[in-house]
């Protein structure tokens, strides 16, 4: 049970407080993009290419310019006039808005159309005549890395490979050095493969352009306003769009998951549209387009080993990974991180060594590497050490939560500086786990699989502790496109004691409109119902670089807990003014200062607040307002410890999740229903990449799942009936002691499933299946073992 | 999608006066040059157009004629769905659920609660298949008209294990399995007026005969109603589907049998396979497994056995083939 700070009607943290947003949700009155229609507003339609790699050797608009309520169409060659036809990628890298004369991936962007009607941009795009001269693509990252592959980015000067950077971190001599003396070694091969974001609403935009102003207004599905309306005055300040010239607005949206910070092509050419027409212009992609073209996450292939003790004590882990960015790096991570925070892929064991190191590849799929709530590539990370401390455990024949036990860090080594160099905040690992095992019954299910396992039948107990790294974070080593990683809260109490508080960040479902006001409400005691939370208008928002990688509560969170605390301050010099006592004489209590020994003389924070506007000291600046830039000390590293049952069908194939407990420590909670809401949809989305979603690409460049019905996303039907708890270690820098939680469940469910799944199939040999792990994935590796 | 007009038909021949092709005439490179075609649900159509696989000129829409949804079922002529009778109706059908079992589970398990509102029954029987070579605009494949099954050898996992050796599609339709079981007829109307009735099983064209059409309607052809014979007592059926998903999916393997039964003998059986090959299956081997056998768990396995021998699984669905012995055990016991 949470111990509650404030009063129900204050609604502090720790409180179950409905979801203040979900009126507006639940009876379809949200605000999206698509529901934004603006006086003479036009409408774009994307031609995209059919090949993966292909010169385009003419296009011809006559047919679609002679339809009429077509007012243009644009090419690359239209925007290459305005030097408008390249853009950055969030990672520096370039990327086309559109071709001049090649494409590099299917559903690339080949030309826009600018119509009158919706139905008539499509209509259109149909009559719009693009040659090509198909080449053969480049699919396999291996092969690109090949010495005699094409190469192609060769719009970079001097580009001799496909080869985009290296990364490492550790000591890798020392580390090989403990991997050569050492008496167990295990290695596993394994591909976390490309995978969908699927946000129920896909991409879109309303460019509006007034000429007479010179102003734009970007009404986006942006998780990262503020960020994007500095990439645009970047990308387009040389027209006369500069910075205070542009206003990004980013409605309701219906889902981000990562796939909604970086800048796709059709932004910028919606906006190019608006800006040479001068009317207002969306741009909303249809299913297809948006599976097929953006958002992708993951699609790294991963070698990682893991050197250890013959009774259990690990000693050093070694990480490869290949990274297939597909045509450009068009990841989201911090500059300075371009494997994200894939270095936590030490976990939450206590060993000295560690190396890792990557390359990433261009190939001829679309531009990846978007994190898919995963923080930086955490997913990846978590992946790579819970699955090969579980081929550790197998290798020299230990239970794994006991070789867990023996390998945890302890809670009192906090702060921990891991082989990689992260300072992990606290942690209390061993209780999470062993609460785990007492919910599931872990003693129980291990009887009854051994008794299973006797009969022939298929059970498995999959356990998976991970420490997730979230809130990027401070400024000395993040940034993105060089602007810090700090984030906002700017607090205006009105006259009769009710706020407005606007934040750096834009929730997409996390209900920040809900948990922001529950933490103003436990610092300054006005009720939370009372404190109105804005996000998503750059004119009006402080600076911040928006809500991913689960830095909301992180970073926004303690800004706003900071600002409430610089005006409760203020309020505690007006309450000594009014009570005429001496500030050292007051104490607080949520709501209130009351003179010490006397709690009869008090003054309430609302009438505090009237006084700030009617009756203030003099001298004191007037009024009721703070702002705050919260650059963080320090990430911050929740932990999770998840427990997965599953039971496998020997002829079908079939894995069923029997059952799922999931402990999660995010510090302290500022809305445990929220919370419970976020770890439930985490988990679906674990769900997903271990048992079903994959994109699949042919030899030719096609995809062959790009729809719903073929790209399976799990249903409610699929999800098994999560079982959620927690245990409480408060990150001891933060102002609240939160961590954020949202992408932990996404981080920590796959490896649960897959090491259950291999559990279930040890005895004969399995030591790792690759995800998806679909029935005839699993009928293929019984067969091979002669288990059928 | 492209630009095309509505008509709105009030009645079967006012709607067969204004078709010219079939929606897999539409598709393929025989098509008339403005292609007007039958829309029921709309589900599949919909999707193809989506696809741009199609693109009518004009659609029909049948979905508003009187009657063309009716269902009726007496003891003695058994049942009559109307081509319109969409999955939702069938599925919510009592006496559907009492008498003919299989069939009610084969239809709840079409789709999402959504699509079986709108889908219907013809177009259900009459939907192109969801092979994933097909249904993407960048592979010319045999359907198409190109001489070319990319399935053959390629991303094959979820493909035909029989009569795979033209196009290694398969059929879609899950309540065609049910309806093959119990011996269903489909009475298909022309724009002369007459009414013909086949064997479902007739209906159905194998890819070997003719890789552009999966049936035989033709341009001028509708389907307007589905009959199934009346049952007996004795008889039991049951259905089951395993998909790659458990909800909203299409069958990896579906099974469905039925038997006549006399104490713990069955006399009589017939057992249909959907997903096995580019038209749903009567598995005439497996029939006679059962006949004359008590249902039990030998019968099953040998009946599994006599279903699946002679099949020829590709490089990646070789999985299908225990698949299909361990479902049909199943929908076997199930019965017993």
């Amino acid at each position: 049970m949470i111990q509650c700070k404030t009063s129900k009607e204050i609604g502090g943290m720790g409180h179950s407080m409905r979801r203040k947003e979900d009126a507006r949700f639940i009876q379809g009155k949200g605000q999206y993009v698509d529901d934004i229609k603006l006086p003479e507003m036009l409408y774009m339609d994307i031609v995209r290419s059919p090949f993966a790699y292909a010169k385009i050797t003419n296009i011809n608009i006559e047919k679609a310019m002679a339809l009429p309520g077509v007012l243009a169409v644009i090419t690359g060659k239209d925007l290459e006039q305005y030097n408008l036809h390249w853009m950055p990628t969030l990672m520096s890298d370039t990327q086309m808005v559109l071709p001049v004369d090649t494409v590099m991936y299917q559903s690339q962007e080949v030309a826009a159309v600018i119509a009158t009607e919706r139905y008539i941009a499509a209509d259109a795009v149909e009559l719009v005549e693009v040659e090509y001269e198909p080449m053969q693509p480049v699919m396999d990252p291996y092969k690109a890395m090949e010495a005699d592959a094409p190469v192609l980015r060769i719009d970079k000067e001097g580009k001799t490979d496909n080869h985009i950077w290296h990364w490492e971190a550790g000591d890798k001599e020392a580390t090989d050095r403990i991997f050569d003396d050492a008496e167990v070694k295990v290695k596993e091969q394994m591909h976390i493969p490309r995978i969908h974001v699927a946000s129920i609403e896909t991409c879109g935009c309303v460019a509006n352009y007034d000429k007479v102003n010179n102003h734009l207004t970007m009404y986006m599905t942006t998780q990262a306003p503020h960020a994007i309306r500095t990439v645009i005055a970047l990308v387009a300040g040389h027209v006369g769009l500069t910075e205070e010239k542009v206003r990004v607005i980013s409605p309701d949206i219906g889902g981000g998951f990562g796939g909604k910070v970086p800048v796709y092509p059709g932004y910028v050419i919606a906006i190019a549209a608006s800006f040479l027409i001068g009317k207002p212009v969306k741009w909303i992609e249809d299913r297809s387009e948006n599976l097929q073209a953006d958002s992708f996450a993951r699609d790294y292939h991963i070698t990682a080993e893991m050197a250890g003790t013959k009774d259990g004590k690990i000693l050093a882990t070694r990480f490869k990974l290949l990274c297939d960015h597909g045509y450009t790096d068009a990841a989201a991570n911090p500059s300075k991180f371009p494997t994200g925070l894939f270095s936590i892929c030490t976990g939450s064991y206590d060993y000295g060594h560690s190396y890792a190191e990557a390359d990433a590849v261009y190939t001829n799929k679309p531009p990846g590497g978007v994190a898919y709530r995963c923080s930086f590539r955490v997913t990846e990370a978590v992946h790579a050490i819970e699955r090969i401390t579980d081929c550790y455990a197998q290798e020299i024949n230990k239970d794994p939560a006991q070789l867990r036990f023996d390998n945890f860090i302890n809670k009192d080594q906090f702060p921990y500086k891991s082989a990689l160099g992260w300072e992990y905040d606290s942690g209390d690992y061993h209780q999470g786990l062993q609460k785990a095992m007492e919910v599931v019954g872990y003693d129980d299910l291990r009887k009854e699989q051994a008794e299973k396992r006797a009969r022939g039948e298929l059970m498995g107990i999959g356990i998976s502790t991970f420490t997730e790294i979230v809130g990027a974070g401070p400024s000395r080593e993040f940034d993105i496109l060089g602007i810090k990683m700090f984030d906002s809260a700017e607090i205006r109490v009105h006259p009769t004691g009710k706020a407005i508080a606007r934040f750096g960040t834009k929730s997409q479902g996390q209900g920040h409109e809900t948990t922001y006001a529950q933490i103003v409400a436990e610092e300054l005691g006005i009720p939370a119902e009372h404190i109105q939370v804005e996000e998503g208008d750059t004119d009006t928002a402080p600076y911040g670089l928006g809500t991913y990688a689960s830095r909301s509560t992180p970073t926004a969170g303690a800004a706003a807990a900071i600002a409430s605390r610089k005006l409760r301050e203020k309020a505690k010099k007006i309450a000594a003014y009014l009570l005429e006592v001496s500030e050292e004489d007051l104490e607080w209590e949520p709501g209130k200062f009351f003179v010490k020994g006397a709690p009869d003389k008090a003054k309430t924070i609302q009438e505090i607040v009237f006084a700030a506007y009617t009756n203030h000291p003099q001298g004191m600046e007037a009024g009721f307002e703070a702002t705050h830039y919260y650059d963080p000390p320090n990430l911050t590293f929740p932990s999770g410890a998840y427990i997965c049952v599953v039971d496998i069908d020997k002829e079908t194939g079939e894995v069923k999740v029997r059952r799922f407990v999931a402990i999660d420590d995010c510090g302290h909670i500022i809305n445990p229903m929220i919370v419970q809401g976020q770890v439930h949809g985490g988990l679906t989305q674990g769900l997903a990449p271990a048992l079903y979603e994959e994109l699949i690409y042919d030899e030719e460049g096609n995809i062959l799942n790009g729809t719903f019905m073929d790209y399976l996303v799990p249903t409610a039907v699929e999800s098994p009936s999560w079982e959620t708890g927690h245990t409480v270690t408060p990150s001891p820098h933060h102002p609240i002691g939160a961590k954020g939680v949202g992408e932990s469940p996404t981080v920590g469910a796959p490896p649960a499933i897959v090491n259950a799944v291999v559990d279930a199939l040890s005895h004969l040999g399995v030591t790792h299946m690759e995800i998806p792990i679909t029935a005839p994935k699993v009928w293929k590796i019984l067969k091979e073992k002669g288990a059928l | 999608m492209n630009k095309f007009s509505w008509y709105n038909a009030k009645s079967v021949e006012e709607a067969l006066q204004e078709v010219n092709a079939t929606v897999s005439e539409a598709l393929s490179p025989k098509s008339p040059e403005a292609p007007a075609v039958f829309k029921s649900g709309g589900v599949d159509l919909l999707d193809l157009m989506k696809e741009g696989l199609v693109k009518p000129h004009k659609i029909i829409n049948i979905n508003q004629i009187e009657g063309l949804d009716k269902i009726t079922y007496d003891k003695k002529d058994g049942l009559r769905m109307g081509a319109n009778a969409t999955l939702a109706q069938i599925e919510a059908h009592p006496q559907i659920k009492e008498t003919y079992l299989a069939l009610h589970q084969a239809v709840a398990h079409a789709g999402t609660p959504q699509l079986r509102t709108m889908a219907s029954l013809g177009g259900n029987l009459a939907q192109r298949t969801r092979c994933w070579y097909f249904r993407s605009i960048h592979h010319e494949c045999l359907r198409k008209g190109s001489g070319t099954c990319f399935a053959r050898d390629g991303e094959n996992e979820y493909h035909a294990i029989m009569k795979n050796g033209a196009c290694a599609s398969v059929h879609a339709s899950s309540v065609a399995t049910a309806l093959l079981a119990f011996d269903a007829r489909v009475e298909i109307q022309n724009s002369k007026g007459k009414k013909n009735e086949v064997n479902l099983a007739d209906f159905f064209v194998a890819p070997g005969d003719d890789s552009s059409r999966e049936n035989i309607l033709e341009a001028d052809e509708l389907i307007t109603a589905v009959m199934v014979p009346p049952t007996s007592s004795k008889m039991r059926s049951y259905y089951m589907k395993q998909g790659a998903r458990e909800s909203y999916d299409w069958a990896l393997a579906d099974v469905a049998v039925v038997a006549e039964m006399s104490g713990t003998t069955c006399k009589k059986a017939s057992v249909a396979l959907g997903a096995a090959a580019p038209v749903p299956l009567l598995s005439k081997p497996a029939a006679q497994a059962l006949e004359g056998k008590i249902l039990d768990e030998a019968t099953a396995s040998s009946t599994a056995e006599a279903a699946m021998k002679g099949a020829t699984p590709l490089a990646k669905n070789g999985y299908k083939v225990p698949l299909f012995k361990s479902i049909i055990k199943r929908t076997i016991l199930a019965i017993a």
